[in-house]
């Protein structure tokens, strides 16, 4: 037997390595299911799971002018707004983390939080 | 025997708890979206200190925005100068200096003694419209003359002459960010003005990249059509699709007008990306490669060391990257082709 190392040793070693790797990998890979991020006016209004929408529905906010989201099972879009531009609806739907759609006029921004990450840093546009 | 393995169970205790708390402090993340200078910015850092740059950021945005940048806002500089004479902060006169310099050195492709033209066409409005031939004339006639007095710190502007930041100020809030993220120390930062990045990694190594995606001029917002992969630094991108109106003709008139004329830029682009180490550069380089075309733009990216991503209107993306450089671009889309400049 090692005079070193007893096996108890070894346990604990074990369970040291196997705590820093668990608590690095809870860290880095939290997988939180897709939540959209509703802010009107810099506040938040709403926050929704999308993993958990069984029924696609719409959602019209308090702002104005008025924007109305379509909220799907892992995706929220823009479906209509009575802005001029309509730079939010031509946006399209948010379907991975950090994917983002505002409507300027209304002051409205949706991002999606947690969920299956990007594989892109940043779009440019 | 018993008692060294109580002493041994303690330290890695003592391990794990600093690792967790070493891991927690150095990792800390923050990230915000919100709106200011007309669009969506989002930030997104790591760091010990990421929190407190986060809020700086937001404010130095905001207060760049209002105070000095903003050409609608009433307490702004811009909006002083546009409006009679104002004695102006050293911190625009700086500013203005440059963006002179880049008016200069681009041949006038960039420039933002625009405002009135922008007006005049009102691109993103309820009152866009294509306007005679003798206002936009007028719009044009001295758009370059205007100076900064140095003595006085005042701006003067010829007659019906106005500026707009517009193409330029998201670059500089990167740069602004810049400095933020430099003296906190952020390990990693990606703060997105807009159409204009910021990608640092001061604290990932010497061979951090980012992946940048580029935004498909023909598709939907979220949707890129190719990803450039580069190390820090700032990418901007001009594109047709932003704004722009359709006459009654259906003929499509977008909001990057070339300055020489006074009508929308016609090179034969669609979008162009420029990656420069400031965003005051990359943000003005890319509005002014736009307006130039792939061929003359090149002695000014070279001027400036920046490089860029030019997508034609026959869906071709060419590339201003030499073989040796570290950046990479693939194309994700197959509806375009890769090239590169000769």
């Amino acid at each position: 037997m090692n005079k070193l190392l007893k096996p108890i040793d070894l346990i604990l070693i074990a369970v040291l390595v196997l705590g820093c790797a668990g608590f690095s990998l809870y860290t880095k890979h939290s997988t939180k299911s897709a939540t959209a991020v509703i802010y009107i006016d810099g506040e938040i209004y709403q926050k929704t799971a999308l993993e958990a929408v069984e029924k696609p529905y719409e959602l019209t906010l308090p702002c104005s002018p008025k924007a109305t989201l379509l909220i799907e099972n892992g995706a929220v879009s823009f479906c209509k707004a009575d802005c001029t531009d309509k730079v939010c609806v031509n946006t399209g739907r948010l379907t991975k983390r950090g994917d983002t759609a505002a409507c300027l006029p209304a002051k409205v921004v949706v991002v999606i939080e947690n969920g299956e990450k990007n594989e892109v840093d940043a779009i440019v546009y | 025997m018993k008692k060294k393995g109580i002493v041994f169970a303690a330290v890695a205790v003592v391990i794990l708890a600093a690792v967790i708390v070493c891991d927690f402090l150095f990792n800390k993340t923050a990230s915000d979206t919100f709106l200011a200078m007309n669009t969506t910015v989002s930030v997104e850092l790591t760091g010990a200190k990421s929190s407190d740059a986060l809020t700086k950021i937001k404010e130095e945005i905001l207060r760049l925005d209002e105070k000095l940048l903003s050409r609608t806002n009433e307490n702004s500089e811009i909006y002083a100068i546009n409006n009679g004479k104002a004695k102006i902060s050293d911190e625009l006169v700086t500013l203005l200096t440059v963006l002179k310099e880049i008016e200069n050195e681009s041949g006038g492709a960039f420039c933002i003694g625009v405002a009135q033209l922008t007006d005049l066409w009102g691109i993103g409005t309820e009152n866009a419209r294509v306007p005679d031939e003798a206002e936009i004339e007028a719009a044009i006639e001295n758009c370059f003359d205007w100076t900064i007095d140095y003595g006085s710190k005042t701006v003067h502007l010829p007659e019906g002459v106005k500026l707009d930041l517009g193409a330029v100020g998201k670059g500089i809030a990167c740069d602004y960010a810049y400095g933020i993220v430099s003296d906190r120390n952020c390990k990693e930062s990606v703060v997105a003005v807009g159409g204009s990045v910021l990608l640092d990694g001061r604290g990932q190594g010497p061979n951090v990249s980012f992946k940048v995606g580029i935004r498909d001029p023909l598709g939907e917002a979220n949707e890129y059509c190719a990803v450039l992969e580069t190390a820090p630094g700032c990418v901007s991108t001009s594109g047709n699709y932003e704004r722009f109106f359709e006459d009654e003709s259906g003929k499509r008139y977008h909001h990057i007008f070339d300055p020489s004329t006074g009508y929308p830029a016609d090179s034969g682009l669609l979008s162009v990306t420029v990656e420069a180490q400031y965003g005051t550069i990359s943000d003005a380089l890319s509005t002014a490669c736009f307006v130039l075309g792939i061929e003359k733009s090149l002695p000014l990216l070279e001027k400036y060391n920046a490089d860029a991503v030019f997508i034609t209107e026959d869906k071709q993306i060419i590339t201003t990257y030499g073989e040796f450089q570290n950046e990479t671009i693939t194309v994700t889309n197959d509806s375009y082709t890769l090239g590169e400049v000769k």
